[in-house]
């Protein structure tokens, strides 16, 4: 792993999902951190480093969409892929307009994710093809 | 004195013999007058004459007293005596006339025979003196008559005076036979007509006895129905003549004869005055019904009937009825926590979709990790290890849901009241964080455990909680935070407080929230507040709601420590 190596944040609340998400990730040679929630995420020096963010919608405290439009607020434009495990089609809609890459229901399917982290690398131009194995 | 007449009759001879004599006697004679022996001497003549006289006068005087003191004192003992003596003085007179005759005619013949008449007389009345003279003695002297009489005068007095309190005595016995026949005809009146108002109370009493719609029944020593109006007959199917042998034991249904022994025992000791229990008889024809019975004390010792009376009402239609509202009861409630449990399920998919989504995403991973080479088994044994532990908590999830979602019938055990809290916090733990509602909990870490309906409890746990999350989806200006307390409120109470930081209780509103249908929620139904109401009353509590502070409302309840009887 080196330094500019593309990284993909996970921020949701449940811990076993980061486990589960980080795991499969892994699978695929992409280098993942993880964050319990919004706060702990903003709190960190790794907002620079993000290449991808995968955001749970609703979690105690800051919600992702909230997030979501605190860093369009401050013109980050890291690309978010939204995972919520409600089935809300306001949310859904609030973050597609606000620019999100992808809004996916639980439990997905590994390729969904995949693909949303493929097309979200690729908008920012970082490639992770190479990394098909860890 | 002339022959001739001596011979004149011979069929005659005694007539003839005392004619004779009598001629003899009368017959004229030769003799001397006796004044020749007197030599006819004046005074000797005139003292003979003039004593004779005199005698004579005064014998003959005699008999007239004695006859004219026999005539007057009819009561004389011995008349005879006086006549025979009256007759011998007036003899004895007329010798003396004749003394004073002789002097100057010599009938001596006459003189003597007066004399031997005078003789017979004497000795005659001398002989009958003597014969009476025993009697005469006996005859009680004056002194002794007048003693006598002077006793009887003072007992005559004597008995006068007894008499007279005697005749007093009676008086005033018959004066007061009179006023106590009086009196008496007064009882007797006054005993009639408290007869007649007994009767008319008894005939009263036994009417409303016999017509009473309610059954009355007396209860006697010996546990038997010493009496039983026609409505208590009815209403068991026995005679009154079947009940004279059968008591309250007797056709109480078994389940029910425990306890109306107790009581009966109770009363019969005086450890409790009267009783008043619902429970079941089996009637006759083997039909059980259930009937509310009231006993007063015992009849005291001077009634007529001994024992205790009962009070028998058939009350079988209002438990059927009873059944029937709270199995309506059952089923509303279940049916709006239902509702509560549909308004979840965005909730509920999303805690059970998070370990599912979990689940699935290891699964991929081990699905990758194996078609390495080698494959990388300490990832996949993570993983699965994982997984196990993820369908657990999905399963988890889905336990409480059907708790709380059980068609079963309520019932009373043992709950801890904390436990029973954090399940429906669990159970909402997503719709809270959806709402962007907090929680913070304060319970008592020493709460005793109640007896109570758990899920019923629950029911209105989640029921305030979601009330909670509703009063605060419009808060945007500040923090939406759902606070759950639960505390001993006093030595007997338990209290669960859910207050919420929400728009707080409209005024206008606050006395209809416990209705039913009453609501503020344009999609609900207004049955949880009045079903939870209902289910903390039947658990003999009380549910009631208040301003918070600064903000919102509070809801509380109180649980008994001991439960009540209360289905």
């Amino acid at each position: 792993m080196t330094g500019n190596q593309s990284i993909v944040m996970i921020v949701d609340d449940d811990d076993s999902m980061r486990k589960a998400v980080r795991r499969l990730m892994k699978t695929y040679g992409i280098a993942v951190e993880t964050f319990g929630s919004a706060e702990e995420y903003l709190d960190s020096d790794r907002l620079d480093k993000t290449s991808c963010l995968i955001l749970d919608v609703h979690m105690p405290g800051m919600n992702g969409l909230e997030l979501q439009k605190r860093l369009v607020a401050s013109g980050c434009v890291i690309p978010i892929i939204f995972i919520t495990a409600f089935t809300d089609e306001s949310a859904r809609a609030r973050a597609m307009t606000a620019g999100a890459v992808g809004y996916l229901a639980k439990p997905f399917a590994d390729e969904d994710l995949l693909n949303c982290i493929h097309a979200a690398l690729q908008s920012t131009g970082t490639d992770v093809s190479q990394s098909d194995r860890p | 004195m002339p022959t001739p007449m001596v011979h004149g009759s011979p069929d005659l001879e005694g007539n003839h013999t005392m004619t004779s004599f009598l001629s003899w006697l009368l017959s004229p004679q030769d003799y001397m007058p006796h004044g020749m022996c007197f030599l006819w001497q004046p005074e000797l003549i005139a003292l003979h004459v003039a004593s004779d006289s005199l005698i004579a006068l005064a014998y003959y005087s005699i008999p007239v007293a004695l006859i004219y003191f026999v005539s007057k004192r009819t009561d004389l003992a011995f008349p005879s005596i006086f006549v025979l003596t009256g007759l011998f003085i007036l003899a004895c007179g007329t010798t003396h006339i004749m003394g004073v005759w002789t002097l100057w005619f010599p009938d001596y013949r006459l003189d003597g025979g007066i004399k031997a008449a005078t003789a017979l007389l004497s000795v005659g009345t001398a002989a009958a003196i003597w014969k009476v003279m025993p009697l005469a003695l006996a005859l009680p002297s004056t002194a002794q008559l007048e003693r006598a009489n002077e006793l009887l005068g003072t007992e005559i007095n004597q008995r006068q005076r007894a008499e007279a309190a005697l005749r007093e005595a009676n008086a005033e016995l018959e004066r007061r036979v009179a006023a106590r026949t009086a009196d008496l005809q007064e009882e007797v009146l006054r005993r009639r007509a408290t007869e007649a108002t007994l009767r008319a109370s008894e005939e009263r009493w036994r009417s409303m006895f016999e017509a009473s719609a309610v059954g009355i029944a007396v209860i006697d020593q010996q546990n038997h129905f010493a009496a039983a109006n026609e409505a208590f007959q009815k209403m068991v199917g026995y005679t009154s003549e079947e009940l004279q042998s059968l008591g309250p034991l007797d056709i109480t249904h078994e389940e029910d004869r425990k306890a109306t022994q107790e009581m009966i025992e109770d009363v019969q000791t005086g450890k409790r005055q009267d009783y008043h229990t619902e429970k079941r008889y089996c009637r006759k024809d083997g039909k059980v019904i259930w009937v509310r019975v009231s006993t007063a004390r015992a009849l005291d010792s001077s009634s007529a009937l001994q024992g205790i009376p009962a009070i028998i009402e058939d009350i079988t239609e209002r438990k059927r009825a009873e059944v029937a509202w709270h199995d309506a009861r059952e089923a509303l409630a279940r049916a709006t926590r239902l509702t509560v449990m549909g308004e979840l399920s965005a909730s509920i998919a999303h805690e059970i979709n998070q370990p599912l989504a979990a689940i699935i995403t290891n699964g991929h991973a081990c699905e990758r990790f194996l078609t390495f080479s080698p494959p990388d088994l300490d990832e996949v044994k993570d993983a699965v290890g994982e997984i196990v532990r993820d369908g657990r908590r999905a399963s988890e999830v889905l336990k409480r849901i059907r708790a709380m979602s059980k068609n079963s019938a309520p019932e009373r055990r043992q709950v801890d009241v904390n436990h029973a809290i954090a399940e429906v916090l669990a159970l909402t733990r997503d719709e809270l964080l959806r709402h962007r509602v907090s929680v913070q909990t304060d319970l008592h870490s020493n709460l005793p455990t109640i007896m109570a309906d758990r899920v019923q409890l629950q029911q209105v746990v989640l029921n305030l909680v979601m009330n909670g999350i509703d009063a605060m989806r419009a808060v945007a200006d500040r923090s939406r935070i759902l606070t759950v307390r639960s505390l001993l409120s006093d030595r007997d109470n338990i209290a669960v407080n859910v207050a919420d930081s929400g728009i707080g209780l409209d005024p206008a509103n606050r006395e209809r929230i416990f209705d039913t249908f009453f609501t503020t929620k344009p999609e609900g139904m207004g049955m949880g507040l009045a079903i939870s109401n209902t289910i903390i009353e039947a658990h003999r509590g009380r549910l009631w709601a208040e301003s918070g502070s600064p903000f919102g409302a509070v809801f509380a309840f109180t649980l008994p420590l001991v439960a009540g009887a209360g289905s």
